[in-house]
């Protein structure tokens, strides 16, 4: 399979804590990637560097010939981010946030209607989005969220936590809308510290603790090698420590 | 770019819905003026002091323009809270996902309030043109108010980034704006009944700039008052720097802006973006330099000039800038042409080389003496007759009679010297065979050395000047004096391509240069006049400083040897810490910034020709029209760039 992106020896560090340490792995192009460990294991940061929000301290990461030092707004164009928090203006209304995302990422004003009009059929949020998304409750906001990332029908679409604090029903709806997403082609690097939601997903995933990779590959052959029952205990195996416990 | 626009637009209606369809915005930002209009006229309507710049005016009327510009204080408050808010609820890093750079949103607070503060300052004046306010100026007045008021939106903008730079959350940031709001209430908005304490004070403040400015168009409709124009400039100015900082510090907040990030960059691509913006500043600070010798500070014919109209010794402060800027610009033009020499000549081969030094520099130059120098000439018959003598009006056969007179190199001396000098180095390489590889073990220069280097030049430099003193042309050559810099310029630009210097010379290093200029710069060149720097006797300051072999000379010849070398390294790590990251501004200016040096002293001479009504004061007037010059000589040099052909040669 063709590597959709390369890290090569990615480390984050904020004064003495090292918060990301010499990731080397790559995702393919296609592939839904789970990123998997503990609260505070490092996954955000490396998100964050990844989409351009963040700086690496030293190691780079590659989109085929683009190096994020070096070709940044290039990436940017390609990849949608859907945050951790619901990042949504909210004197705007649904649409308009929308909308909004499809012109700073330069789309023609056609193809953002056409676009928009689109995604809030699929997700049956047409008349939500005529209101203010400050009267939205919070499932709607990251339902929001997510169509945000999606209005530049981007190739790489990173999802930070995305079913953080939701209930069980709107995460197996959500995990639907993931599933529907990788169909389409679309490489995914999904976050999470959910074990049932990386293991059922993901067709790899990548374990990180104290923000280095503890191991990859997929989920099946994760367990099997650990002889593990899930991915928490591939976890708890490794490191002697639950991943719900984090550090 | 056009997409960057179509971003900064949409980035733009954002934040003007914003205002309507925020409550509290919406009273904060138009309902507050108008409230505070109403409550000033009902409880000061009926007031009357003996100090208002009008008789019989009430002080309703008088407070009007501090309250105009107070309004618009408000703003950076909510600036600051909208800012806080949208870090806090990521919106901040989502448009940052986006291929929208921080400039591009931060420029769309800036011009989203420009738009917002001119609303709100016409609000209130409409309101008080309800209540029976005369306004006085006609519409040129409204026109200056309304640019009063767009600049204060700027700087409330800069103080808003400040506020939340530094505050943590929104409530913090509220708390914070009173710092600058109180002082601005109670000093700049003619609140305080000013004596000498507080009016010094209130010049603190950057809306009393706009109450003196306005108070003198609604009042007393004196729109050409030298002071409003002044006033102009330090509000600008003002705004400029907050804006500056405003800036740089919130995007470290809230943007990816790592130093380290910049540098890789710029490793990354091999190119060294900071150099390119070193050379963008040098072409504005040439534009600068000769809008200078346009109002007073030339001791040459020049191609225009205009006597000045108020204070007969600003010329003074033009020429100590002039001087000042000679000291080591045009060395530090040549340090950057002998950096890329050696690479050029290497990756070309001698032919190719030769072949694109003259298409690049010998075109131009051609181009410059028959077509554009004669055309700045014009400026001649456009003079007042007393200066130059010309009785006979501009006809096509009085042009062409003088047509061999008006030939020349003028600023292209540069771009001559510059010929020569590659095509002394191509020689070189010839006759050595020489390969100028990088050094594997490159060496750095040492502050002994860099002291030596100083001393031998301000060496030579006063030897030469005994033979060619400074303000002596020849072969049109006007500043031959400095060959001894340019010389050993250009060369230690070819050290330093092999030491890779540009990459490698410690920051501090650029520290101790720029402090050693700043020095120099206070103690050696008023002593290189000794007393007669204030006198107007400006032959007696030339021939002790200039050369011929007097102390003062010597003086002045170390002077500017400092300041070159101590500048140079100051500018070169200033830019390599600061502008080292492509952005799009910073490479249209550099792209433009030969075809400027080419282009810009016609578009002065007209430039400075349409305004010459403007009669203020030499400084205002020459900050005026270099306002107006630079835009128009980067864009006229982007559409010159845009013929085929061109680019390859500009």
């Amino acid at each position: 399979m063709v590597n959709e992106i390369i890290l090569k020896n990615l480390s984050k560090n904020f004064g003495d804590v090292k918060a990301v340490n010499g990731l080397s792995f790559e995702i393919r192009k296609g592939e839904l990637f789970g990123l998997l460990g503990p609260n505070g294991a490092g996954k955000t940061t490396t998100v964050r560097m990844l989409c351009g929000l963040l700086a690496p301290s030293s190691g780079t990461a590659t989109y085929g010939d683009l190096d994020i030092h070096r070709d940044l707004h290039k990436i940017k164009s390609r990849i949608g981010v859907c945050p951790q928090e619901a990042a949504v203006i909210k004197f705007l209304s649904g649409k308009e946030n929308i909308e909004l995302m499809g012109q700073l990422h330069g789309l023609e004003k056609h193809l953002i209607q056409e676009r928009t009009d689109m995604l809030l059929a699929q997700s049956d949020f047409e008349e939500a989005a005529r209101r203010r998304a400050k009267g939205y409750s919070g499932g709607m906001m990251r339902q929001l969220n997510l169509m945000m990332a999606l209005i530049s029908d981007p190739d790489i679409v990173f999802l930070d936590e995305p079913t953080v604090g939701m209930d069980a029903r709107a995460r197996r709806r959500t995990w639907t809308y993931i599933a529907d997403l990788k169909a389409q082609g679309k490489t995914i690097i999904l976050t999470t510290h959910y074990i049932e939601e990386a293991q059922s997903l993901s067709d790899r995933v990548g374990i990180i603790d104290y923000g280095e990779l503890i191991a990859l590959g997929a989920p099946g052959a994760l367990m099997k090698e650990y002889q593990a029952k899930d991915l928490e205990s591939v976890f708890l195996t490794i490191t002697g420590r639950r991943i719900a416990e984090g550090s | 770019m056009m997409s960057q626009a179509r971003k900064l637009n949409a980035l733009v209606l954002v934040e003007l819905k914003k205002l309507v369809r925020d409550p509290m915005n919406l009273a904060v930002l138009l309902l507050m003026p108008v409230g505070l209009a109403l409550i000033f006229y009902l409880a000061l309507g009926n007031v009357y002091n003996d100090y208002y710049p009008v008789p019989g005016m009430n002080h309703f009327e008088y407070l009007l323009p501090g309250v105009m510009g107070y309004s618009v204080i408000y703003m950076g408050m909510m600036v600051a809270l909208a800012l806080c808010e949208y870090r806090k609820s990521g919106v901040l890093s989502r448009v940052e996902t986006a291929p929208v750079s921080a400039g591009t949103y931060l420029g769309s607070h800036i011009i989203a309030n420009m738009i917002i503060a001119t609303l709100q300052g016409l609000i209130v004046l409409l309101v008080a043109r309800a209540l029976g306010f005369q306004p006085q100026g006609g519409f040129v007045g409204i026109l200056l108010v309304v640019m009063f008021l767009a600049v204060l939106g700027v700087t409330a903008v800069g103080l808003g980034l400040i506020t939340a730079a530094i505050a943590k959350d929104s409530g913090a940031a509220g708390g914070l704006s009173m710092i600058f709001i109180l002082p601005m209430m109670m000093f700049g908005s003619l609140l305080a009944v000013f004596d000498e304490t507080t009016r010094t004070i209130a010049k603190f403040t950057p809306n009393f700039y706009v109450s003196e400015s306005l108070s003198l168009i609604l009042h007393e409709g004196k729109v050409s008052d030298p002071v409003i124009w002044q006033n102009l400039l330090i509000l600008i100015g003002i705004s400029t720097v907050v804006v500056f900082v405003g800036i740089r510090l919130f995007s470290k907040t809230a943007f990816r802006t790592d130093t380290a990030e910049s540098s890789v960059e710029s490793q990354a691509s091999g190119r060294l973006f900071f150099v390119d913006h070193w050379r963008a500043f040098l072409a504005i600070l040439v534009v600068l330099h000769h809008v200078a010798l346009v109002y007073g500070a030339s001791l040459q014919g020049y191609y225009y000039v205009e006597p000045p109209f108020t204070n007969p010794t600003a010329f003074r402060d033009l020429l100590v800038f002039a001087m000042q800027n000679q000291g080591w610009f045009m060395g530090a033009f040549f340090l950057i042409a002998g950096y890329f020499t050696p690479g050029s000549f290497d990756r070309k081969g001698i032919g190719s080389f030769l072949k694109t030094k003259i298409l690049r520099l010998g075109v131009p130059l051609l181009v410059f003496y028959f077509v554009l120098s004669p055309i700045s000439f014009i400026g001649y018959w456009l003079m007042p007759s007393e200066l130059t003598g010309i009785t006979t009006s501009l006809t096509w056969a009085a042009f062409w009679d003088a047509y061999p007179d008006l030939i020349g190199i003028g600023p292209l001396w540069f771009v001559a010297m510059l010929l020569v000098f590659s095509l002394g180095y191509a020689g070189w390489r010839l006759v050595s065979k020489q390969r100028e590889n990088k050094a594997q073990n490159a060496s750095m220069p040492s502050y002994l050395g860099i002291g030596v280097f100083i001393l031998a030049l301000s060496g030579v430099s006063f030897l030469w000047r005994m033979v060619v003193p400074m303000g002596q042309s020849i072969w049109q050559f006007p500043s031959l004096a400095y060959l001894p810099q340019y010389l050993s310029f250009f060369l230690l630009g070819t050290v330093a391509y092999r030491n890779d210097w540009f990459r490698k010379i410690p920051g501090m290093m650029g520290v101790i240069g720029f402090v050693s200029a700043v020095l120099a710069g206070i103690f050696l060149f008023p002593l290189a006049f000794s007393s007669q720097m204030f006198s107007l006797d400006l032959s007696e300051i030339l021939e002790n400083s200039m050369g011929n072999g007097h102390w003062q000379s010597a003086v002045y010849a170390l002077w500017d040897s400092i300041f070159a070398v101590g500048l140079s390294l100051g500018a070169l790590t200033f830019f390599r810490r600061y502008f080292n990251r492509a952005n799009w501004f910073g490479r249209f200016l550099a792209k433009q910034s030969y075809a400027v040096y080419l282009i810009h002293i016609p578009i002065i001479v007209f430039v400075a020709y349409g305004m010459r009504n403007i009669m203020v004061n030499s400084i205002v007037k020459f900050g005026l029209v270099s306002l107006v010059v630079l835009p128009t000589t980067f864009l006229a040099a982007g559409l010159l760039r845009k013929i085929p052909g061109v680019s390859r040669i500009l």
